[in-house]
């Protein structure tokens, strides 16, 4: 009897060593092995640094809301390839008319594709979908929509207010999603739903679990295929890291399979610890998002178009691309748009540093050191200090504030007084104020890689009146451009109308890159092959779920 | 504070004096411009003795620099925490009754809240900047020494000297500033410097998670920066060490100059033994 007991405890307690001891890339949870053995892959494990707290559809925020960007639990209407090429998800073929006002969408109804509780998914949820957001939300998708009818059992009509079907596709790809009807028909403020419901999509994935004291989510492939194409992750377990970091030393373990965080690419300063680490790859693409520095209009002195250019030509750009891009970095042009995106220009000049002919504008435009202290007052003699306003970034803040430092201090060697907005830079409520009411002066942003593939950094430049952002150019040249693009039909008219948008910031000065930089977001390649790293976005993306086999 | 200092004191206060004159003399000490921009990461040399930092500035000139806002801001809030604690315990031991009740109804009140979230979101919503870290430090941190302050009053006021005092008529502010003060000066001195260490840890703190004095450098933006531009993930000692090693030698510093009152023990003085000029009448 105590032999049998003594037996049976010594089994368990080895059974609890082994778990203690098992091996770090089975994944959290010990989930078992990665693959699946039939060249599937078993558990996914994703790390990221945003935060696994919310679980709605309906948000684009946290872990959750991320991962529906690469059409995960939530199933856009279209999704983007690595090229920025809009591909069909759940609008199976679409067709815009001459007019650029209306598209014909055929729907994949009826096409085996059901919500995450059973529901059959339906017309009638895109026609709500539609109405929903354009009732009850500001979300800039249907800001430019006028109507969505029903032409026939699995087809809609989307009208726009204004000419703009191609430039509308292109924002609403990926990030567009289709509601439940029957979830969300009676949910008057859906920003405050979080019923558990609320995660039901008809994406290839639903949500099975969450461990909050974990910072996991856990999710599971709906069918063997989706929309005629075998899904080869079987399940996918969602990671918070504190900081990235941390989440590097979590692939260089193997305790994590990839890194998705969005526009949050790994730092530059990362990189260096990821080179030469078998079985990892840094995933090093050349970013299509960009930092950038954007000229207030609203305010002088950087209303003034000599103080823009003096500005622009006054900035190290060795320096930041150093800062920015670690040693992978290219000095940007002044078109900003970077050389990945639709729309680049390689013919525009590249920008460098000239202290005289910064010094020789503000001299011509009247900005002179009136009372001898070295620092210029203003063309009307009043002194001049310029405030610096960076984005505010929890994950880029180090890197926001060495930029900020970088900029005040360029200014002052053109005789310029800078000063960081510090209030701006650690209180997110005041720096959202600032934006959104166009009224800081030189603002420090990023064009997050999803933005510059779908309508480029312009969209943060001109004015709020446009685009409900904070830039605040309404120069009318500019603004006649941006309004034609928008209203583009095609691919080639919106690239000759990019183009000339960068000229005319070449001339006008109304923002600059800091730097193209190379974007990182390491991978394990000794479990899995097939991946494809997006530029800018990474190897998990809408087409990971389909393309990954285990080893 | 008579007579001869002990060999613990002695040391602090050498500590102390090579960061004073290091902060008062650092365009002279420092061997560049801090805000100058060079090339990034570069390891101790001769040109950099302790290497560079991620923008290519010199870290030993940081390092020189650094030493005036930390300790402007912890000798700053220091005084004035000390100033506010060491009033309002006085004025609280010495009057009792209701304004004893309010005043340390009050200090409990500051007492229970948390006092470095606090911090963190004052100077979040206030903005980063000297007046406003100073500030932020300075409104939870009053409450030991008041605390502390009341109880000494409240043994001393029950002496024969005050009671002798009170009897021939001197009002209470004459009381206090002329013979209660100075009885707890020594005590009030101890906590002052205390009072920098803690407010020099708590800039360190506030620095190191970006809200600090902006674009200004102190130790704890050096540690801020090596730590989220890459200097602890690619192994960059000369740059996280150094700043680490001068909070802690300034720290403790502060810490054995404290010592210095614990030589004449910690016994109420006799009426006798009690300072101010009427105490032995």
């Amino acid at each position: 009897m105590w032999k049998s007991a003594f037996v049976a405890l010594l089994v368990l307690a080895s059974g609890a060593f082994s778990a203690c001891s098992q091996d770090p890339g089975s994944g959290p949870g010990g989930e078992g092995s990665p693959s699946a053995g039939d060249g599937t892959v078993g558990a996914l494990t994703i790390g990221t640094t945003a935060p696994n707290d919310a679980f709605t559809v309906f948000s684009e925020s946290g872990a959750f809301g991320r991962m529906n960007y690469n059409a995960f639990v939530a199933a856009p209407f279209w999704t983007m390839d690595g090229e920025g090429k809009v591909k069909p998800f759940l609008v199976r073929e679409w067709e815009i008319d001459p007019s650029s006002r209306e598209i014909t969408a055929r729907v994949a109804v009826g096409q085996g594709i059901s919500w995450h509780d059973g529901r059959p998914f339906t017309l009638e949820d895109v026609l709500f979908t539609f109405d929903y957001l354009m009732t009850r939300t500001r979300k800039s998708y249907v800001a430019d929509l006028e109507r969505v009818e029903r032409l026939s059992g699995d087809s809609v009509k989307i009208v726009l207010k204004k000419p703009g079907a191609y430039q509308w596709i292109q924002l609403a790809a990926g990030y567009l999603t289709v509601l439940p009807r029957h979830v969300w028909e009676n949910v008057e403020e859906p920003l405050k739903f979080s019923a558990p419901s609320a995660a039901i999509g008809c994406g290839p994935y639903r949500l099975v679990s969450v461990d909050r004291d974990a910072d996991i989510s856990v999710y599971e492939a709906v069918s063997e295929s989706y929309l005629g194409r075998r899904l080869t992750v079987r399940k996918v377990i969602l990671r918070t890291y504190a900081s990235q970091d941390t989440l590097v030393m979590a692939l260089k373990r193997g305790l994590a399979d990839a890194m998705y965080d969005y526009s949050n690419a790994l730092e530059a300063t990362l990189a260096p610890g990821l080179q030469g680490v078998e079985g990892l790859d840094p995933g090093m693409s050349l970013n299509t998002g960009n930092f950038q520095i954007v000229y207030g209009f609203r305010s002088r002195p950087t209303s003034d178009l000599a103080f823009r250019k003096a500005a622009t030509l006054a900035l190290d750009y060795e320096l930041l691309r150093v800062t920015i891009g670690g040693g992978y970095g290219l000095i940007p042009g002044i078109g900003v748009i970077a050389p990945p995106n639709i729309g680049f220009d390689p013919d525009l000049p590249r920008l460098g540093r000239d202290l005289a002919e910064a010094a020789r504008a503000l001299d011509e435009a009247g900005y002179r050191d009136l009372d001898g202290d070295g620092l210029r007052e203003g063309p009307d003699g009043e002194p001049l200090e310029v405030s610096v306003l960076p984005q505010y970034n929890r994950v880029k803040s180090a890197v926001y504030l060495r930029l900020c430092e970088i900029v005040v201090r360029n200014l002052k060697d053109i005789g310029i007084r800078a000063a960081l907005d510090g209030k701006g830079a650690s209180n997110p409520d005041h720096n959202a104020a600032l934006r959104k009411s166009g009224s800081y002066q030189i603002f420090l942003g990023y064009t997050s890689p999803g933005m510059a593939r779908q309508t480029s950094a312009y969209y943060y430049f001109v004015d709020s009146s446009v685009t409900g952002q904070w830039g605040t150019c309404a120069d009318p040249e500019f603004m006649r451009a941006y309004a034609e693009r928008k209203e583009a039909a095609d691919e080639g008219t919106y690239v000759a109308l990019t183009g000339e948008l960068q000229r005319i910031n070449s001339r006008l000065y109304v923002a600059a890159p800091l730097c193209w930089n190379m974007a990182f977001f390491p991978y394990r390649t000794d479990r899995y092959e097939g991946w494809e790293n997006y530029p800018g976005w990474g190897p998990v993306n809408a087409g990971t779920w389909y393309a990954l086999r285990g080893k | 504070m008579t007579g001869k200092l002990g060999l613990r004191p002695r040391i602090g206060a050498a500590i102390l004096l090579a960061l004073l004159l290091a902060a008062v003399f650092a365009p002279l000490v420092s061997p560049l411009d801090p805000y100058e921009f060079g090339i990034p990461y570069l390891e101790p040399s001769a040109a950099h003795l302790l290497g560079t930092n991620d923008v290519g500035q010199d870290i030993l000139s940081e390092l020189v620099y650094g030493a005036r806002v930390s300790l402007i801001i912890g000798v700053t809030a220091a005084f004035a925490v000390t100033a506010a604690g060491a009033a309002v315990g006085l004025t609280s031991g010495y009057w009792g009754g209701k304004a004893d009740v309010a005043l340390m109804g009050l200090t409990n009140v500051f007492m229970s809240l948390p006092a470095l979230p606090l911090t963190v979101v004052l100077v979040a919503y206030l903005g980063p900047g000297l007046r406003n870290v100073i500030l932020a430090i300075c409104l939870t941190a009053w409450t030991g020494t008041a605390r502390v302050v009341r109880s000494r009053v409240l043994q001393l006021k029950e002496l024969p000297f005050v009671k002798i005092e009170k009897t021939l008529g001197a009002g209470p502010l004459y009381v206090m500033f002329r013979h209660l003060l100075p009885n707890i000066g020594e005590l009030v001195f101890v906590r002052g410097v205390l009072a920098v260490a803690s407010a020099m840890l708590a800039e360190a703190g506030l620095s190191f998670l970006g809200l600090g004095t902006a674009g200004a450098k102190s130790w704890g933006s050096i540690l801020h920066y090596a730590f989220f531009r890459g200097g602890l993930v690619n192994g960059c000692y000369w740059w996280y060490l150094p700043p680490m090693i001068c909070i802690s030698l300034s720290v403790t510093g502060f810490l054995l100059l404290s010592y210095v009152g614990e030589r004449r023990g910690p016994a109420a003085p006799a009426a006798g033994a009690a300072k101010g000029r009427r105490a032995d009448a």
